[in-house]
């Protein structure tokens, strides 16, 4: 592990630790630990292991899922404005689950998978009509339509839906919290997230040799075909899983590996652990923040406006960064 | 549309014949489930217009079958006009442009109040029973209410278990609503109305869990569809906090609007009192 | 690796045939030059020898037929080095030279080491940290010589490399080559520049319009004839310009600078 990975994971600890002791209430954490060890039933125990623990894990896994997606697809694409939620993955996830949750498609797993094929096709639609190896315009408003469109989709079928809550709830699959999720929803997200993150860790290698060019690439022994698949697959399956479960959070895959490109050298294959890492941190410290608002301002809002509110600036000092150096 | 009073000239007559009739409306139209059912347990069935469509839906609605042998509407300005009503009763939270448009075009619009209680039953079915002029009728309805409420409070309960009403979101019934009073009568604690809840309101899921609920008691409003609202009531802390115990269903129809099928919710919560 | 070569190669691409049917050959410590007007098709011919772009006809390596090797058998034993190859992330020198021991699956140390020692023997050294970014395009073009070098390969196809370099650094590169031919590999190398290409080549082939006009050792190739030929100009004192390519030669036979 670098040092860069040490620390991070040291920071992730922290916030992992700090993550159990804030909530709307301040609860005896020891104690509610060794309620929960000794098998003795309370409501601290309750609140400490279904509540606080489920919503720090989702956290950390939602987080890490976004940063490493982030990150793999802004290795692959050589474009430092790639996310997942930029290039229809997340919307293209989240149509996916709204289709099999109102509609009563599928339950329990079949909803992060409707999430995941969801997210394959929106992907591979941007990246087809966006083509491979394009400036970054192209790619953005490739982008731009489709998240629009199924934006529209979405908002259409909640509308249709025959639950009376759909409605209210258009806004929720647009910027999700993670508050209210147990380890149900957690055992439903992990193994998408997991796998897809296996699967884009196994394009290292290829993400690396993919800085000097595709041509350059295959030459250095890389398959691209298989690559491209690992790769879409890997998106497709953590993005799905994640986001039919958390709805579509924005910013974090896009934020994450900017920041710590720098730490990784500017290697893309390396970039991947970090930026999982990374990811998982800022999620669950913007999360962290809403539950303080929450306990100290008494507003609840969702994690999705935080994200936003960090990333929107940031996404703009990226775009004039762009402009003044358009290499 | 530039002077209104233009508009209102013909409508001066109706206002007229409306205000001399107003003893006896001949053709009401009720456009808000509430009210609808307090129009279908008083009003003559000859002088009822139409209802709203959701008095038909039986998972919401008491009288829902009663409601099948009269005109359905879906609360739209055009549709009610078409209905030449001489009474419109709307609930309180009914869109209030709707209303205001309403009453500009000079129909007689009554809004019936939220019942919170059921004193405010019994006040409601009195204004609709006067407003019918059917007060006979009220009373009698109320004086039913009042023996079978006289029989559910004969029951005495050792111990007053926390529950509460949880609904999707989070929702839930906290001090001043027909659920506070009906679980009160029924030898239950609300808990949401010790943490100082008011009204109908979202609760916390730690302050509710750290509460310690004995039993959760639920209404499904749309049975059989998904969302994420919904799916929340299947959080796995809300089971372990009741050990296990599921939550237990109270068709909506009891205790949505405020009529005497409070009684029937009483009931059955009386009898999940363990 | 003992000879390469490649058999009435062709590829169309749009309709176009760009090239029509090659034939090339090199054997192990020979630099084979290639030479044409642009838009002959000199950069297609090494894609598709490098397998980077399909092509009909044979590509044997040492008898064995290019398609039947595994990507990273190939990897090993062939490189190439694109005219101005795009560098899409600000990775520093080392790293990028680095890329090229992939293929080799080798502990991270050892390829710190063979980056090292390659990098000084390039005349990189100082640069080893620096980001890709910060170089002068000679710089850049170097550090992407010596990334293509880095993986040992028994073949190094190199599209161009003296491109955008001063006449001293054009030197070092050939030299380089040169080098890594007296190691026992062959080099397929495209040049512009006749002078450089007469001077360092064994043999050089001529391009046009996609076939092979003449192929030979420079003296036999490099004639006011081909000349005229390949380049469709009309030399006015023919004699003078083949003095000065035979004056190179007899600085290629005193080796230098290549012992430098």
């Amino acid at each position: 592990m670098s040092r860069p990975a040490r620390l991070l994971a040291l920071l992730l600890g922290v916030l992992f630790v700090l993550s159990l002791f804030v909530g709307s209430n301040p609860i005896p954490v020891f104690q509610a630990l060794l309620d929960r060890l000794r098998d003795a039933p309370s409501a601290i125990g309750i609140v400490l292991a279904e509540v606080r623990l489920p919503r720090t894990l989702i956290a950390i896994v939602a987080g890490a899922a976004l940063g490493v997606c982030g990150a793999a697809l802004q290795g692959f694409l050589h474009n430092p404005l790639a996310s997942p939620g930029l290039i229809g993955t997340s919307s293209g996830a989240a149509f996916g689950a709204v289709v099999a949750l109102y509609f009563g498609f599928a339950g329990g797993y079949g909803i992060p998978l409707a999430g995941m094929l969801g997210a394959l096709l929106a992907t591979l639609l941007v990246y087809l009509i966006a083509g491979r190896d394009t400036g970054m315009l192209t790619l953005i408003l490739a982008g731009v339509a489709i998240n629009a469109l199924l934006t529209a989709l979405i908002s259409l079928l909640l509308s249709l839906a025959p639950s009376p809550y759909a409605v209210q709830e258009i806004v929720v699959w647009m910027l999700r919290s993670i508050s209210n999720h147990g380890f149900d929803d957690f055992w439903l997200m992990l193994p998408g997230a997991l796998l897809g993150g296996l699967l884009l860790f196994r394009c290292r290698r290829a993400l690396d040799a993919l800085t000097l060019g595709e041509d350059t690439a295959t030459t250095l022994g890389i398959d691209l075909r298989r690559t491209r698949a690992l790769l879409f697959a890997g998106v497709a399956l953590a993005m799905g899983s994640v986001v039919s479960i958390t709805g579509a959070i924005g910013f974090v895959g896009l934020i994450t590996p900017h920041l710590l490109r720098p730490l990784a050298a500017h290697r893309p294959g390396r970039l991947l652990a970090l930026s999982a890492l990374g990811g998982a941190g800022l999620l669950l410290a913007a999360d962290i923040g809403v539950r303080l608002l929450q306990r100290f301002g008494g507003v609840e809002i969702k994690v999705g406006i935080v994200t936003a509110l960090l990333g929107a600036p940031f996404f703009l000092w990226l775009i004039l960064h762009h402009r003044r150096s358009p290499a | 549309m530039r002077n209104p009073t233009l508009i209102s000239i013909p409508l001066i007559p109706a206002l007229l014949v409306a205000g001399l009739c107003q003893a006896a409306p001949q053709r009401v139209v009720s456009i808000n489930l509430c009210s609808d059912q307090l129009l279908l347990l008083l009003g003559d069935p000859a002088r009822i217009a139409s209802v709203s469509h959701l008095a038909r839906d039986p998972n919401a609605s008491w009288v829902a079958e009663q409601a099948r042998h009269f005109p359905v509407n879906r609360a739209s300005l055009e549709e009610i006009i078409g209905l030449k009503p001489d009474l419109i009763l709307t609930g309180a939270y009914t869109n209030a442009l709707l209303r205001r448009a309403l009453k500009a075009l000079g129909y007689r619009v009554e809004s019936i109040p939220l019942a919170k209680r059921i004193a405010d039953i019994r006040r409601n079915i009195r204004r609709v029973a006067a407003l019918l002029d059917r007060k006979a009728r009220g009373e009698q309805l109320i004086t039913h209410l009042d023996e079978r409420l006289a029989q559910l409070r004969e029951h005495r309960f050792a111990r007053h278990p926390r529950a509460l009403f949880y609904q999707p979101n989070g929702y839930t019934a906290g001090r001043d609503t027909l659920q506070d009073e009906a679980l009160k009568l029924a030898g239950w604690e609300n808990l949401p109305a010790t943490l100082g809840i008011q009204g109908y309101a979202p609760i916390d899921m730690e302050s509710l869990l750290l509460a310690k609920p004995e039993q959760f008691f639920t209404s499904p409003y749309a049975p059989g569809t998904q969302s994420l609202a919904q799916r929340r009531l299947r959080h796995p802390a809300l089971r372990a906090a009741t050990g296990g115990k599921p939550m237990r269903v109270m068709p909506y129809r009891y205790w949505l609007c405020g009529g005497p099928m409070i009684v029937e919710a009483i009931e059955q919560l009386q009898r999940a009192h363990p | 690796m003992r000879d390469f070569r490649a058999d009435r190669l062709d590829v169309v691409i749009d309709n176009r045939h760009i090239l029509k049917a090659i034939d090339l050959r090199v054997r192990a410590g020979e630099m084979h030059g290639l030479i044409a007007p642009t838009g002959a098709g000199k950069s297609t011919l090494l894609r598709a020898l490098a397998g980077v772009r399909p092509a009909a006809g044979h590509i044997r390596f040492d008898g064995v037929e290019l398609s039947t090797l595994s990507p990273l058998e190939r990897a090993r034993r062939i490189a190439w080095l694109a005219q101005s190859g795009p560098v899409h992330w600000p990775l520093s020198i080392a790293q990028i030279v680095a890329l090229s021991r992939q293929p080799w699956h080798e502990a991270e140390a050892l390829t710190r080491e063979k980056t090292t020692r390659l990098l000084d023997a390039c005349g990189l050294g100082d640069l080893a940290e620096r980001r890709y970014d910060t170089l002068s395009g000679g710089e850049k073009a170097r550090v992407l010589l010596a990334r293509a070098l880095a993986g040992e390969p028994e073949l190094l196809l190199a599209d161009e490399p003296t491109a955008a370099l001063d006449l001293s650094h054009q030197l070092e590169v050939m030299a380089l080559l040169r080098a890594h031919c007296r190691r026992g590999n062959a080099v397929i190398v495209v040049l512009h520049d006749l002078r450089l290409a007469g001077h360092y080549c064994d043999r050089l082939q001529f391009l046009k319009g996609g076939s092979t006009l003449v192929s030979g050792t420079p003296p036999q190739v490099i004639t006011a004839h081909w000349l005229e030929t390949a380049y469709d100009i009309r030399l006015r004192e023919g004699r003078d310009a083949l003095e000065a390519f035979s004056l190179n030669w007899r600085l290629r036979e005193r080796n230098y600078p290549a012992n430098r």
